[in-house]
């Protein structure tokens, strides 16, 4: 049988919600590992010697490259359809099979748009905590090498 | 996450809010519905045109929309499935009948299709939005009453706007009446109510939102109702010239309610329409008597059609009297329509003398129906506090006597009406009467013609 136009868009609001999921996922881990790498430079920047300039600028840095990191994680607030609230919901407002169907569809449907604004906002934290961290790993390696 | 459209949660940790977030949900809410409605409406109509073969029609052709018995069959599904918390609105253009013959029927329909596209725009697709008939809309709503009074507001809100209709602008207003559901109701009494409150809402001048009381409902009105005909502009005003009989000079003219009646034809007579009405209905259809009589009388002054001296009358039942809201209703009107109180004469059955009086301190003529008094009761006549007396039967020399007895002891002016011949009139002045209407001279017509007729003051010859 033929699908519908509905059964296209549920189809299309799935992939593109794992898809999501997977970006959000994917930023966390490279804005965490980014951190790593970067805590490791200062880390063996400060064994070296007694502190001086270049550790504390990496040291700060070090710091504002883990609040990145929260930063991340703080603005994936990728969302999914609540199905069991729509369901009661369903009581309440007294939808027909019909309505329950299309309550549905635009729950799954709202969760994708507002997940692609979320997206794009994990997109720019990591940039930023990118950033800051292969700043932090630039100062750290100056700090060994001076 | 809790917001109040479609629920959706943060997959990690929900339990903060980052700022902006709120409105970015409001934008993906829209952004799908716009995407589920425009998926589904087609998918509808190439349902509907595949059960087209065969079936009875559920949609309207004009609007697109479904029509009264499919919105009844959704209802009572809905009314099965979960009644409570349930609303149904009605929604009535006001002054439609005066678009159509004003502009046109073209007109007419332009301004029904505009309007159903700005009720689907500001309604949920669950809404089940109908048109029930020819210039009402059904809907429904599911939630608690300040939603529905929301609801209700965004929809009248709509008309906010004037309407681009044949080539020019057009200004329309609505009238909602809004019932919630209960356990036991069902789809065609939920709707009748509903449009109980919304001829509630017109008789408190149209445009505003009214929810059904049971003290609106009107039940006990055949169908069809005198309501719904004045819904469908079938209600209509005519005009019969009263003239004073010595020298045939127009006074002024007698509003009559004309009913275009499907089964029995044109019923033209103010009185017995009223006494076939229950109280809700008479108040709302005498409402709307007297605001369309003083809204024409209003013209007539203004363009020179009448003169100053000119007294419109207009019948009122006893259940209006006893209306506490009558008095402020009327005094508004007058305001409104800014005619003078001299100007009007209210003809009433012979009710208490307490109600007549506080009519007669705003300043309006009254005139007591005498043929409505007892016989023995007649004497009485002469102490109610009113300017004259009116009488229907014009061949009883004794009553005729009798009342002119009264009438002169009691300084009333004595009006008759159904004068046909000019013995009758010849008659009755002898007896003292002042003033009269009848066949003799002409009968009760549209107002057009009145003006055509009449205007001036000039008898026709």
């Amino acid at each position: 049988m033929a699908q519908t136009p509905e059964e296209w868009l549920e189809v299309q609001a799935d992939r593109a919600l794992a898809r999501q999921r997977a970006q959000a996922d994917t930023a966390k881990l490279l804005a965490t590992f980014a951190a790593g790498v970067a805590g490791a430079l200062v880390a063996t920047a400060l064994q070296v010697g007694a502190p001086e300039g270049l550790d504390w600028a990496s040291a700060w840095l070090l710091l504002m490259t883990f609040v990145g990191v929260l930063a991340v994680i703080a603005v994936d607030r990728v969302a999914e359809a609540d199905h069991d609230k729509v369901l009661s919901l369903r009581v309440v407002r007294g939808w027909s099979q019909e309505d329950l169907l299309a309550e549905l569809r635009v729950a799954e449907l709202k969760a994708v748009y507002s997940n692609d604004e979320v997206v794009r906002a994990v997109r720019g934290a990591l940039a930023l905590q990118l950033l800051l961290a292969l700043a932090t790993g630039v100062v750290a390696a100056a700090s060994l090498l001076t | 996450m809790s917001d109040d459209g479609a629920p959706v949660r943060v997959v990690g940790w929900g339990w903060f809010r980052l700022p902006g977030e709120r409105g970015r949900l409001a934008r993906a809410e829209a952004a799908a519905r716009r995407a589920v409605e425009a998926v589904r409406q087609p998918a509808e109509a190439t349902a509907g045109e595949a059960g087209d073969a065969g079936a009875p029609a559920h949609t309207d052709a004009l609007t697109g929309l479904p029509n009264r018995p499919q919105f009844l069959s959704q209802l009572a599904r809905l009314l099965d499935e979960a009644p409570r918390r349930l609303w149904v609105f009605l929604l009535d253009l006001d002054g439609f009948k005066a678009v159509n013959e004003s502009r046109g029927q073209q007109a007419g329909s332009e301004l029904l299709i505009q309007v159903a596209d700005r009720l689907r725009a500001v309604l949920p697709a669950s809404s089940g939005l109908a048109r029930v008939a020819g210039d009402a809309f059904a809907f429904t709503y599911a939630g608690m009453e300040a939603g529905a009074q929301r609801l209700a507001e965004q929809v009248t809100a709509q008309f906010d706007r004037p309407f681009p209709v044949a080539g020019g602008e057009l200004t329309a207003g609505a009238s909602v009446g809004m019932v919630p559901a209960s356990e036991e109701s069902d789809a065609a009494s939920l709707l009748r109510d509903a449009e109980s409150a919304m001829h509630r809402s017109k008789a408190q001048g149209g445009g505003g939102v009214a929810v059904f009381e049971p003290s609106m409902r009107v039940d006990s009105v055949p169908e069809p109702s005198a309501l719904t005909a004045l819904a469908e502009g079938r209600l209509g005003v005519t005009y019969q010239p009263v003239l004073r009989l010595s020298d045939g000079r127009l006074l002024g003219a007698e509003a009559v309610v004309r009913w275009r009646h499907p089964v029995h034809g044109v019923m033209a007579e103010g009185a017995f329409l009223m006494s076939t009405l229950d109280a809700p209905a008479v108040r709302y259809v005498g409402a709307w008597l007297r605001r369309d009589v003083l809204r024409r009388l209003a013209q007539w002054r203004s363009d020179g059609t009448v003169d100053d001296d000119f007294a419109m009358s207009v019948t009122v039942a006893s259940v209006e009297l006893d209306d506490p809201d009558f008095l402020a209703g009327l005094a508004g009107d007058l305001e409104r329509f800014d005619v003078p109180a001299r100007a009007v004469i209210f003809e009433v059955p012979a009710p208490e003398a307490e109600a007549l009086a506080r009519l007669s301190a705003l300043g309006v003529r009254v005139l007591v129906d005498a043929w409505d008094a007892e016989r023995s009761a007649i004497a009485s006549l002469r102490r109610l506090p009113v300017a004259g007396l009116t009488l229907h039967r014009v061949d009883d020399e004794d009553y005729l006597r009798e009342l002119a007895t009264v009438a002169r002891e009691g300084a009333k002016q004595l009006r008759a009406t159904g004068i046909a011949t000019h013995a009758q009139r010849d008659r009755l002045a002898a007896f003292g009467f002042q003033e009269g209407q009848g066949p003799l001279w002409d009968r009760a017509l549209s107002p057009e013609r009145f003006a055509a007729r009449w205007g001036g003051g000039v008898r026709p010859g």
